[in-house]
Formats: C-alpha cells, sequence, structure tokens
C-alpha cells in the first residue's frame, strides 16, 4: 500500500510550505493549494485522504471547505484537520462539530502534528480496513443472491404445472419465505390406474430445507426407480402402497441423531376410475375436503408421525372415496400460522370457512382466491415461513 | 438466557424460558441438553409452561433432547400449552412422551 496522500491548505505561503514539509517528513505524499476551491478541486481529482487546513482563508473558509468535502465525497472517508490561531482556539469546537475531525492550533509544533497525525493515520488505517471488508460482503452478497435466484428457479421449475390429469383437475399456489423454500409438493399418474399426490414442509426453511426437499422430491417421482410405483407394485392393498412409500422414505431420512432436517407430509394415492382415495399424514396439517354436494368443509385424519423425525414410527392411513366435483385441498402449516399484524393466526377454522366461501368459483380461479386471501391476512410483503396450498377437483371415471 | 438449568438429586428441570421455541433457539436447546447429559444427568424434566409457540424446529429440537438422553435415560414434559399440545398431537409425539400438567408431578413419576 502506498504513502497516505495529504494535502495542505493555506492562503500563507510560508505556512503551508512549513506545513507540506512537515508532512512530507511524517511519511505522506503532500499536495497544496493556496485556497479553498483549488483544494476541493484537488481533493475531488486525486486520492487525498488527509486534509490540514488552514481556518481564515479569503474566499472559502477552512469550515466552508469541510462542509462542501462533506458533502461532495461520499466514496472515500477524508480526514480533515483544521488549523485556527491562538483567539479561536474555542471555535475549533464549532469546526469538530460541522464534521472536521481534529484541530490544530498555530502555531503547529512539530511534536504535537505527529500525536494528531498519529490518530489521523490509525482512524484511515481502520476506515479503509472496513471499506474493504464492506466492499468484499457487497460482492459476497451479490454472489449469494444471485445464486439463490438461480436455485428458486431451479425449485419452481420443479413444481407441477397447473393442468387437468387423469381423473384430476388441479392448481396451486407456493410463496416462498427466503428465496428458496422448505416446502415442496407434487402429483402424477403412477403406473396406469393410478394417481399421486404429496406436500411436505421440511423443519425451518431457507437453504438447508430446501436441499432437503430437492433430495425427498428426486425420491418421490412416477419413474420406475422412484419409491412411489416400487411400493404400488409391491402391495395389492391401497393402505399398504402408502404406508409402505412413508416407511421407506423415514428410512431413508432418519439417520441423524438431532433429528435435524425432518419433514412433515401428506401422500395420497388414488384410484382412478374410482375415486377412491389413500392418505397417510405424516405430522402435517389436516387435508380438507369440500364435497360438491354440501356446504360444509371436513378437515380429514388426526394427525401421524412426521417423517425423518423417529425411526420406526408408524403410518396409519384416510380413506375417502371422491365424487365427480368434489375437492381436496392440501397446504402447509405456514398457511394456518400466518399471523397478521395484530398477532392473530390465519387458523384452521378460517381456512375451512374461506374454503366454504369458494365453492362456486372455478378451480383454475382459486390459486389466486387463497393466494390473495392470505396475502391480505399477512398484510405485509415478507412471510415469516413458506406458504403452499395444492388443490385438486376430482373429475370422474376416465 | 432462553433456558434455566436446575438439578435436583440426579434430575434435571430445564425450563425454557422463552415464550416461542422456535428456530431461533432450537439449537440452543439441544446444546444445553447435551451440556447437561455431558456432565452425567440422564433424567431430564422438560418444563415448557412458558412456551405459547413452537414451531418445527422447537419440535425437532426437543426430540433430539430427548434422543440425547440416550437409552437409559428418562424424559418428561410438563406444562404444555394448548397450541404446543397441539403439535404434539398432530405429529403424534404425545403417543412417545410421558407428558404430565405440572413439573412436580413429573419430578415426583420420576422419582417414584
Amino acid at each position: 500500500m502506498g504513502n497516505t496522500a495529504a494535502l495542505v491548505v493555506d492562503d500563507d505561503n510560508s505556512s503551508r510550505i512549513i506545513l507540506a514539509s512537515m508532512l512530507e517528513n511524517a511519511g505522506f505524499d503532500t499536495l497544496t493549494a493556496s485556497s479553498g476551491s483549488e483544494a476541493l478541486k484537488l481533493v475531488t481529482e486525486s486520492e487525498v485522504t488527509l486534509v490540514l487546513s488552514d481556518w481564515q482563508m479569503p474566499g472559502m473558509s477552512g469550515t466552508e471547505l469541510c462542509e462542501k468535502i462533506r458533502e461532495s465525497i461520499s466514496t472515500r472517508y477524508i480526514y480533515f484537520i483544521i488549523i485556527t490561531g491562538e483567539l479561536e482556539k474555542a471555535s475549533a469546537v464549532t469546526a469538530i462539530s460541522i464534521g472536521a475531525d481534529d484541530f490544530l492550533t498555530k502555531p503547529v509544533c512539530n511534536e504535537e502534528l505527529g500525536a494528531r497525525l498519529n490518530s489521523a493515520t490509525r482512524i484511515l488505517d481502520l476506515q479503509m480496513k472496513l471499506s474493504a471488508r464492506n466492499d468484499f460482503l457487497e460482492v459476497s452478497y451479490q454472489s449469494v443472491t444471485t445464486d439463490l435466484k438461480i436455485a428458486a428457479k431451479v425449485q419452481e421449475d420443479l413444481l407441477p404445472r397447473r393442468f387437468r390429469l387423469s381423473g384430476m383437475d388441479t392448481n396451486w399456489f407456493f410463496k416462498p419465505a427466503n428465496f428458496v423454500a422448505g416446502d415442496m409438493f407434487d402429483y402424477f399418474p403412477l403406473g396406469e390406474d393410478h394417481f399421486a399426490f404429496y406436500i411436505i414442509d421440511v423443519e425451518g426453511h431457507g437453504i438447508a430445507s430446501a436441499l432437503t426437499s430437492f433430495a425427498i422430491n428426486n425420491q418421490l417421482n412416477p419413474s420406475s426407480h422412484g419409491i412411489c410405483l416400487q411400493a404400488l407394485r409391491r402391495n395389492s392393498d391401497m393402505k399398504d402402497v402408502v404406508v409402505d412409500t412413508l416407511t421407506n422414505l423415514n428410512k431413508q431420512f432418519e439417520n441423524n441423531l438431532d433429528s435435524s432436517r425432518y419433514f412433515t407430509m401428506i401422500y395420497g394415492v388414488m384410484e382412478i376410475d374410482t375415486g377412491q382415495v389413500t392418505i397417510a399424514q405424516a405430522g402435517h396439517p389436516a387435508p380438507i375436503l369440500l364435497r360438491k354436494d354440501c356446504n360444509i368443509a371436513e378437515a380429514l385424519g388426526d394427525g401421524g408421525m412426521p417423517v425423518g423425525l423417529i425411526s420406526d414410527a408408524i403410518y396409519g392411513t384416510i380413506e375417502c372415496r371422491l365424487q365427480p366435483g368434489d375437492r381436496l385441498f392440501i397446504y402447509s402449516d405456514g398457511m394456518i400460522e400466518c399471523q397478521n399484524n395484530a398477532g392473530v393466526f390465519y387458523g384452521s377454522e378460517r381456512l375451512l370457512r374461506e374454503i366454504e366461501r369458494s365453492k362456486n368459483i372455478s378451480i383454475e380461479n382459486l390459486d389466486t382466491v387463497f393466494s390473495d386471501n392470505i396475502d391480505e391476512w399477512n398484510e405485509t410483503e415478507r412471510y415469516d415461513d413458506d406458504v403452499s396450498m395444492v388443490i385438486f377437483e376430482y373429475t370422474g371415471k376416465r | 438466557m432462553n433456558f434455566k438449568t436446575e438439578i435436583k438429586e440426579d434430575i434435571a428441570i430445564l425450563t425454557v424460558v422463552a415464550s416461542r421455541l422456535d428456530a431461533s433457539i432450537a439449537p440452543e436447546l439441544k446444546k444445553v441438553v447435551a451440556g447437561i447429559v455431558g456432565d452425567g444427568t440422564t433424567r431430564l424434566v422438560l418444563d415448557l409452561e412458558k412456551v405459547d409457540f413452537m414451531d418445527s424446529s422447537g419440535l425437532g429440537a426437543v426430540i433430539s433432547s430427548f434422543k440425547l438422553t440416550g437409552q437409559k435415560g428418562e424424559f418428561v414434559i410438563c406444562n404444555m400449552s394448548e397450541a404446543v399440545a397441539e403439535i404434539f398431537s398432530l405429529t403424534h409425539m404425545d403417543r412417545l412422551f410421558e407428558i404430565y400438567p405440572s413439573v412436580d408431578e413429573g419430578y415426583q413419576k420420576m422419582c417414584a
């Protein structure tokens, strides 16, 4: 690193020359100016970080110069020492209050100047280290933000398309608390006669949770390598199919003593031609059923053990037979635990009532209806937890 | 401090002082319990009286704490608020733990 660049400002020739040589001797690269305006120009055009300026000068005074520098230079810190005459000593306080860092009294003695310069160098060094660290943080932050945006796009691309699948019309909305979420959901035809769906919520939220949700998504898919189809082929009873899938998942994710990265989940499989649905509720909020011929929405199930939390977890199932036009809602706890500004939870009861109110709205508009509804409740733009909801409407036998 | 520990005989009574047992203090709970177990106490009464909100990370930390006490350890939970009890019920963790309405009852049960 080069020497600190200093600037001596004084309208008096001899004072200026003496001060400049004192600074040179102290190891500073020194420039000089005979007026405030000349000094301002030099400060703007050079890398000066230390200014020693006389107070009383024709035209721009030392304090005015200090104010102008503070106004116009924001990219680096300039340490400003003002030099006063013996009679103006009290005014030094004023100078410091308008932005000068220190003061010296004429005649300037070498010893005092040395002490003031040491203090200036110390502060400028700190300032420089801080600014370098800030630059580094800024670059790092930009890089992390860019990566997160890419990850968010990858996660979004993993979410299913909203369209009519064999036997089901679907719709959903998804609001990550950070760029990426621990919430994830999907649905797909399973084999030739079934339709499978799931929603998961990995403990916590943010990057670590999102990575786990990616890993789970990788396991739960309609391919022959996926555990869903394997379970379907191994079992004939639908209850066994669903329980087998969850037990298998639990084995894969329950291998850590500290129980971090466990997840809650709804996993369901429907026989397309009969509308018979078998669901496992693994610690996840209850699915809600709204029958076409009924105005009351019903929460199904009384809970179950999450996946990856304890070994040998036991899973049960919920059964229901859908009729054409019946709707099934699955959602994450971020929905019902969303608090408004007064601290009131959105809550399961409110969700049931809103679902009932939405009965006559076409399924393709329900994502907007519920997304707007929760936005209105949340009041602020940021969410404390990921919020997601998936909606199914049975369309009947193929 | 979010947690307070009192050792009576060879039983640790661990009180959560914070009202929210969530992601912000869950790692600290695990650390505190690891410390208690490290000092040789594996019988633990967890007092949740002050907790009126628990999220998934909080629940994870409670389960981790339970696992930390080991096979020979004992772990009971006391003073659950309605909201916390709901989470234990939703996740069926109420079937895994002994739960008591007060610290005294939990402690007495452990001494018996």
